[in-house]
């Protein structure tokens, strides 16, 4: 439990270090590809039931402290939903290549955009919206499927190396 | 009421979801700076969405017609602006010549370039989050002497170029507005007839700024670009810093006696790893006098 609770927060640390500093978040054309989206539905497809809800909260609550174009709790309840919605995939599909985890983020990137337009047309500068719309949206879209496909490696071994180690205990 | 805590056992996780949605968006409405919420409001920003997706389609559809046509007025003006580059090669030519002579007379008469105000070197560590040329967060603080206000410059081909000034002083960093960030006026001159306006930030559009107050006979030439310096009207920034070049004037929506420009900027902030701080702070009298003018 404890050491959920410290991966998560160092998780947390590295989505708002990401989103903030300059070298280590290697924008494209000023857009950084959506760690916080990503870490949200991979704890939900590989982590426990509750993970992801609390992830998406905490994670998205983090984001809106140093954002300063969303008010407070703005990203915490789009990442919530998405952590919500995550485990739903592994529900359906057993997965294992790279390939699906990419479609399983390309999937709920669109939610995340379908969520950011309703939330974002009530509470956020209209222009704000069309301008990320027409000049960031296809560039992130990209950027995130590519980081996401690394990241999936990344949780699939630590998630098989946390299985074996259950096994070997039990 | 065994079969109530069955139920909420059994729908546990979707009410957690419910609580964390419902303490999210009752922070979003607290802090909402535009603080309304109608049903109206609720009920479009349900339709917006397909508004939106149907929208960029339908744009998508006749851009893509358009752009068949455009094709011929594209090569019309390809062909005008290769003979442009051209004059301006030559002009370049003579420009380096003359930076060259320039350079040696100086030398001769033994001037040295110094900064009128006394000045740190900062360096750029981050940015805004969501808008990120808007915000610059740089490496020097209050323990630095950074404090607000100050403007920050930087070097671009040899002129010292705007690109904000402090708003957020910590110890060891600090925040500076640029001219990506509509909340930043700077009151400017022109180039030609020395004719004061005042610019404000844009972040619609990355690399240009708005000019307001510009009078109704100032009128574009392409022979002769006009340049937009600091004018030195305001307490924060000294005279004659190069702001950008003016690339469009419109008539202005809100005054009858005036136009609208936008500029160029001549920072680019993508490129600037490093700035200049001037330690410029407005004295006391003068910001008694523009608290109280009369």
């Amino acid at each position: 439990m404890i050491k959920n609770i410290i991966l998560d927060f160092l998780a947390i640390v590295a989505v708002v270090v990401l989103y903030t500093t300059k070298y280590v978040s290697l924008p494209i054309y000023e857009v950084k590809p959506d760690i916080a989206l990503i870490l949200t539905v991979f704890i939900g497809v590989f982590g426990g039931r509750y993970n992801s809800l609390f992830f998406g909260f905490a994670c998205g609550l983090a984001i809106d402290f140093v954002d300063t174009a969303s008010p407070l709790g703005f990203n915490a309840l789009i990442y919530t939903i998405i952590g919500y919605l995550s485990i739903l995939p592994n529900k359906l599909f057993q997965i294992e290549s790279s390939l699906l985890g990419a479609l399983i983020i390309l999937f709920f990137f669109f939610i995340k955009s379908v969520l950011f337009l309703i939330f974002g047309y009530m509470f956020l500068d209209i222009n704000y919206l069309i301008k990320y719309f027409n000049s960031k949206f296809g560039i992130e879209l990209i950027y995130t499927l590519v980081v996401s496909i690394i990241i999936f490696l990344i949780f699939h071994k630590i998630y098989k190396f946390f299985e074996s180690s259950k096994k070997h205990v039990q | 009421m065994s079969a109530f805590a069955g139920f909420i056992y059994k729908k546990k996780r979707g009410l957690i979801a419910i609580i964390l949605i419902l303490t999210s968006l009752s922070m979003v409405v607290m802090s909402d700076k535009r603080g309304i919420i109608s049903f109206k409001n609720i009920g479009n920003s349900f339709v917006f969405p397909f508004q939106f997706l149907f929208n960029s389609l339908g744009k998508g559809v006749y851009s893509t017609v358009n752009s068949v046509t455009e094709i011929n007025k594209v090569k019309d003006e390809l062909s005008l602006a290769q003979k442009e580059l051209e004059q301006y090669r030559k002009i370049m030519i003579d420009f380096n010549v003359m930076m060259n002579e320039n350079k040696s007379l100086r030398e001769k008469l033994d001037l040295v370039n110094t900064m009128q105000y006394e000045s740190v070197t900062a360096e750029v560590i981050g940015h805004d989050s969501k808008n990120y040329f808007d915000m610059l967060i740089i490496n020097k603080g209050s323990s630095a002497g950074v404090s607000e206000n100050m403007p920050a410059i930087s070097y671009n081909n040899g002129k010292k170029v705007i690109i904000g000034k402090i708003i957020e002083v910590t110890p060891f960093s600090s925040k500076i507005m640029t001219l990506n960030n509509n909340n930043l006026h700077i009151g400017a001159v022109l180039s030609k007839d020395n004719i004061h306006t005042l610019v404000t930030g844009d972040n619609l559009f990355y690399g240009y700024a708005r000019l307001f107050y510009l009078p109704k006979d100032v009128k574009l030439n392409k022979n002769e670009p006009i340049t937009v310096y600091t004018s030195g009207d305001s307490l924060f920034y000294p005279k004659g810093i190069e702001i950008g070049t003016l690339t469009e004037i419109n008539e202005s929506k809100r005054y009858e006696n005036y136009n609208e420009g936008v500029i160029k900027t001549s920072v680019e902030l993508s490129k600037i790893d490093y700035v200049l701080i001037l330690k410029i702070s407005p004295d006391q009298q003068n910001m008694k006098l523009m608290e109280n003018p009369f």
